[in-house]
């Protein structure tokens, strides 16, 4: 410097103090923007909290390539880009919360700390507000609680109070519950600035749990209730964990016994095979089965099991009825369908056997019942007229009039049906009221008896009536007569007429005396009582022109010719027997044959038999008339009233020949004659029942 | 100062004292900012300056950072990392 200074100049000099005077001010300048850096430098650490820079600590050279600025302002601006993620993101959390404060489903309101309302939800407002009104600004007290309501459980006082979160439970107003929450907000200081009230409405809730209970109770008396034991099953243990009481009154076992015993050591403890409680309950069944009580009796049940899901776990609920009773009804009611099956069985058996036709019926007359010999002769079965009405399966209008009578009173009708083998059978329909249990009228019982022979026998007896009158009237007419002439004219009478007088008496008395046998005779045969024949040893000849003597030497038109064996034989006979048989057949022959008609007797012998034919040429049989010849009462031409008889002759003679053990045919032509023969055995039969 | 292959970064500056700690550490925090904000590293500060745990973290903090301070024999060790998400 001194250099200079010696060969410079003024103007050096000058320089060199300009130079002088600008380095100061530079150092000057230098010092205060050291100083002015580490100001800030200090400001700033202040401003974070921290101490300033010493200048021996970081000297100013080290400050400014540390750049303290620099790292501090690099750091503000991490800072204020991190509040702006901040503010953005609370801003964003604001939105959200708002969206979440309106779409909340519980009512939400904020208030301050006098109670004035500062926000609320829509959900509150739909929950509590009328239309067009604001609680923005306004006490909520009084609208939306009464003031009795908010003395008694004021969510927003007791948050005040306490300064703590407060709830009240089920909350009713205007009918419906809440659960209303009350969370305070606190300033810094911690004292209250604002509440959050949250209402949830908990009305459907309250009326579930309600309905859940009341459910709950009704099950509990249905389950206690129902006349049937029920027992809950674990369905893995088997064990039983529920009853109800009609259940322990079978089992006579106290509660305390029943829950946690294994299900089959009470029931179906002998045999639970197949039982649904073995298979978890995955079938469903129906049996029949017992019950153990605890005083070692048994009861039959009918049990039922059924899978049940209590929560998450599977129970079986086994239900049990004593079907003591109804086993007891059951075998009661199997004896009685035995019984009465029995009682069908002998019923049928009898309405069978009965010979008759038998047609139940009705009170509306349709068909119940009918024997065989009703669908024989009605030509319908019961199997397919069962149920049906009466003139449904009768055509025959007089036989439906009789079933059809008067169900309140007997009757008795006659209807003539079409016979089997053509012509008609006459039945007699006896209809009888069928009497229920209680006495009432519950139908008709009608049987058809064929009424047919008795009906002709009625009509030959009525016949017999007039024609046996008639030949009883003849004789005695004749006997009267000449007894008359004998007393009052006897003296006037010549010994011839006399004796002729005597004769016609005798034998018109004696034609009585046969009409009188014949009649006795058919009344013991019709009695029933044994003919009693008085077999004896008789020369048969003898026997034989003293039958056919009278008939031989009676004056009159007709031509008699007897062949005789040529020999006489001994027969073993009833002798007046046989002469009446001989004498009915001559008799029956004079009586059918025309003037100058031949009547041949024909008499034959062997060891064996005695065989007689009478043979005439009168006016012969038709076959039904030949059928019926033996007929008691039956007389071939009844309509000839002048031809005598009673009817009974040949039914007579038929009963001798055959209580001798012998046999009698008749062949006949109408209009050519009748042959009528027998045969005898030579001798008696063992077996014949002679004296 | 040494980083670790696991995304680590050490940095020791016991000795120093308040405010150079801060610096130092606001330093190594915005020249890593990136992979602190993306979690791929983790920043520990060991620092026998106790006047730091109370600088430093409130600092890290306003930053959007996770700090936290564990005693150690003789020093203190600052965690900064991610902030962990709710």
């Amino acid at each position: 410097m001194n250099d200079m200074h010696a060969t410079a100049g003024p103007g050096a000099e000058a320089e060199i103090a300009r130079l002088r005077e600008e380095n100061a001010h530079l150092r000057d300048w230098q010092a205060r923007s050291i100083r002015y850096i580490r100001d800030k430098v200090d400001q700033l650490l202040g401003v974070v909290g921290t101490v300033p820079l010493r200048p021996e600590e970081l000297d100013d050279e080290m400050l400014l390539s540390l750049d303290p600025i620099g790292i501090v302002s690099a750091t503000f601006v991490r800072i204020l880009e991190n509040l702006r993620e901040t503010n953005e993101e609370l801003a964003l959390a604001r939105d959200e919360i708002g969206a979440i404060f309106q779409a909340a489903g519980n009512g939400i309101m904020v208030l301050d700390s006098q109670g004035r309302v500062l926000s609320y939800n829509a959900k509150l407002r739909e929950l509590f507000l009328p239309e067009g009104v604001d609680l923005v600004g306004r006490c909520c007290s009084g609208l939306i609680c009464t003031p009795e309501v908010r003395h008694e459980a004021c969510v927003f006082d007791m948050v005040m109070r306490s300064g703590a979160a407060a709830s009240c439970r089920k909350w009713c107003l205007a009918g419906r519950y809440f659960d209303v929450v009350g969370s305070p907000i606190k300033n810094q200081s911690g004292e209250i600035e604002q509440v959050v009230l949250v209402y949830n409405d908990i009305t459907e809730r309250i009326r579930s749990e309600q309905a859940l209970a009341d459910a709950k109770a009704r099950l509990a008396t249905i389950f206690e209730a129902v006349p049937a034991g029920i027992v809950l099953i674990d369905a893995q243990s088997h064990r039983i964990v529920d009853a109800n009481q009609h259940a322990l009154q079978m089992l006579e076992l106290p509660r305390e016994k029943v829950f946690g015993a294994e299900c089959f050591s009470h029931i179906c403890a002998k045999d639970h095979a197949g039982c649904p409680i073995t298979d978890g309950g995955k079938s469903i069944d129906t049996t029949e089965c017992t019950l153990e009580r605890a005083g070692g009796t048994s009861v039959p049940i009918l049990k039922t099991v059924a899978p049940v899901m209590l929560g998450d776990r599977l129970y079986l609920l086994e239900s049990f009825l004593d079907i003591a009773d109804r086993k007891q009804a059951e075998e009661a009611m199997r004896q009685a369908l035995a019984e009465a099956e029995d009682a069908r069985g002998k019923m049928d058996g009898i309405l069978q056997s009965v010979a008759d036709p038998l047609i139940v019926t009705d009170s509306e007359q349709r068909i119940i019942l009918m024997n065989r010999a009703a669908e024989e002769l009605l030509g319908i079965c019961l199997y397919n007229s069962q149920g049906l009405a009466l003139d449904q399966v009768i055509s025959d209008v007089r036989l439906l009039e009789a079933l059809r009578g008067d169900l309140t009173e007997e009757s008795r009708v006659d209807v003539a049906l079409p016979a089997a083998g053509g012509g008609e059978w006459i039945y007699q329909g006896s209809t009888s009221p069928l009497l229920s249990a209680d006495g009432l009228i519950s139908g008709m019982i009608t049987v058809l008896r064929n009424v047919t022979q008795e009906r002709e026998i009625e009509r030959m007896k009525s016949e017999f009536v007039s024609t046996a009158a008639h030949e009883l009237q003849t004789p005695l007419a004749a006997i009267i007569g000449f007894s008359e002439l004998l007393m009052n004219q006897r003296e006037d009478l010549t010994p011839e007429l006399e004796q002729q007088s005597l004769g016609y008496i005798y034998d018109k008395a004696d034609l009585l005396s046969k009409i009188v046998d014949d009649l006795l005779d058919i009344s013991r045969i019709e009695s029933g009582r044994a003919l009693e024949l008085y077999v004896s040893e008789c020369e048969l000849t003898p026997l034989i022109e003293q039958v056919v003597r009278p008939y031989r030497n009676r004056p009159g038109p007709h031509l008699f010719k007897l062949h005789l064996p040529g020999e006489s034989r001994r027969v073993r006979v009833d002798r007046r027997k046989l002469e009446q048989i001989l004498d009915n057949l001559l008799s029956n022959a004079y009586k059918y044959s025309p003037e100058g008609g031949l009547i041949r007797m024909t008499v034959q012998c062997s060891d064996e038999l005695l065989k007689v034919s009478v043979e005439d040429q009168g006016i012969g049989m038709t076959p039904e008339q030949r059928s019926r010849i033996y007929d008691k009462f039956y007389r071939g031409d009844a309509s000839n009233t002048s031809i005598g008889g009673t009817g009974l002759g040949m039914s007579i003679t038929k009963y001798f020949v055959e209580a001798h053990g012998g046999r009698i045919w008749v062949e006949s032509e109408p209009g050519l004659g009748t042959k009528v023969s027998f045969e005898l055995p030579m001798q008696p039969r063992p077996e014949a029942d002679f004296d | 100062m040494t980083a670790t292959a696991m995304d680590e970064l050490e940095l020791d500056i016991r000795g120093q004292v308040c405010p150079s700690t801060l610096l130092t550490t606001l330093k190594e925090v915005n020249g890593n900012f990136e992979r602190l904000k993306a979690g791929t590293l983790r920043l520990v500060v060991k620092t026998d300056a106790r006047d730091a745990t109370g600088t430093i973290p409130p600092m890290v903090k306003s930053m959007g950072f996770a700090v936290s301070v564990l005693k150690e024999q003789g020093y203190y060790m600052i965690v900064i990392g991610k902030e962990q998400q709710a």
